[in-house]
């Protein structure tokens, strides 16, 4: 009976969607921010799947019916990006020319820092995009030649930092505007930052989706000339 | 069985972009539900069907989840995609978005040793830059506001 349980692809299925539950009740109990639902909800799968010794392949024929979905997860930006369109036809090019600033300093100082530090050209081809939402990231690492896990192991950090410190980073880079505040969120921390932008305040949260779309063309369409 | 609340199973081969007014049932309903959620589905996941399509044409790797994006905002802005028409489902996604990043987050387990063997730089990295990219596209807006602001005093 176990067998055939764990060649089904529920089983992976379940164990995500049950991890996730248990991850979303403990930040709500808890309320610290670092305990956020994703990281504890692969804490615990990766905790089972170790403890029990089930090999990854058993939990990718479920997972990899999730990880589908990144494609429609990334498509219904739009739906965010035209419900905000007044306000981005208002603030047009200083949301580009901030956004293509961010994402040039994202990939220029991740390139140069891998080459200072002599990392291989795969690492840096995992970590090149690691400013935008994860779907496009991965999008562009697997184009490059990168590593997956790498990429997203470093969109989450980038996606933490900038959540966990975005009003710390306000305080200290002295960015009194609304705009710039949200724009700068979704440019260095995606939408893990963004659901952090939305807290402090609506237009920021806008902006903050709206700079995840922007930076992730951006991104890509750079990716392609390196 | 109890009516389902205000979906006409007969709606469910309509896409919804010909005119809703037009259907008699149609009309009686919330101006908010027009399509079954099968048609929802079906406009999302068919942008992203051909999307894949148009990735798979291009001369150059562009990701296909890009494209759909950017084909999704054109079918709005056109007005041919109204928010009607995909506001349940595109509602399901991004109430729930960082769990569709759980499996690639796992399958870091597959590359603990190469993961490990840079720990340490690309920590350092994945931190540094962070807080450098905020800064540079913060300053650079507001730089741009003040310039806007200053013309407009001007000008």
């Amino acid at each position: 009976m176990a067998e055939a349980m764990l060649s089904s692809p529920f089983f992976g299925l379940v164990l995500t969607c049950v991890a996730w539950c248990i991850g979303c009740w403990v930040q709500k109990r808890t309320g610290i921010f670092l305990l956020n639902p994703l990281v504890i909800a692969v804490a615990i799968i990766l905790a089972v799947l170790v403890a029990l010794d089930i090999p990854y392949s058993t939990y990718q024929l479920g997972g990899d019916m999730i990880s589908l979905m990144l494609g429609p997860v990334t498509a219904v930006l739009a739906l965010n990006i035209y419900h905000q369109r007044t306000l981005l036809r208002e603030y047009f090019w200083p949301v580009v020319i901030g956004c293509l600033a961010g994402t040039l300093t994202s990939v220029g100082s991740i390139l140069l820092l891998c080459r200072l530090l002599v990392l291989d050209s795969s690492i840096a081809a995992s970590l090149m995009p690691k400013s935008v939402t994860t779907a496009i990231a991965v999008a562009i690492s697997d184009a490059g030649g990168g590593i997956q896990s790498i990429t997203v192991a470093a969109v989450l950090i980038a996606g933490a930092v900038g959540a966990i410190f975005a009003p710390l980073f306000a305080k200290l880079f002295r960015v009194t505007d609304p705009v710039a505040e949200g724009v700068a969120i979704g440019a260095c921390s995606h939408a893990l930052g963004t659901s952090k932008a939305m807290e402090i305040g609506q237009l920021q949260g806008a902006m903050s989706s709206i700079s995840i779309c922007i930076c992730g063309i951006l991104t890509s369409l750079l990716a392609l000339f390196l | 069985m109890p009516p389902q609340s205000g979906i006409d199973p007969s709606a469910s081969f309509q896409t919804g972009m010909e005119g809703a007014a037009s259907h008699p049932r149609l009309s009686l309903f919330p101006e908010v539900i027009t399509l079954n959620i099968m048609g929802e589905i079906a406009i999302i996941f068919g942008i992203c069907l051909v999307s894949e399509g148009i990735s798979a044409l291009l001369p150059i790797p562009f990701p296909a989840s890009v494209i759909s994006l950017l084909i999704l905002l054109a079918l709005l802005l056109c007005g041919a995609v109204k928010d009607r028409h995909i506001r349940r489902t595109c509602g399901f996604f991004t109430s729930n978005m960082a769990f569709f990043f759980i499996p690639p987050c796992v399958g870091i387990l597959e590359h603990v040793s190469t993961l490990s063997a840079v720990l340490v730089p690309f920590l350092f990295i994945s931190v540094i830059t962070t807080p450098l990219v905020y800064l540079v596209t913060a300053w650079v807006i507001q730089l741009m506001m003040r310039m806007r602001k200053g013309g407009a005093r001007h000008g």
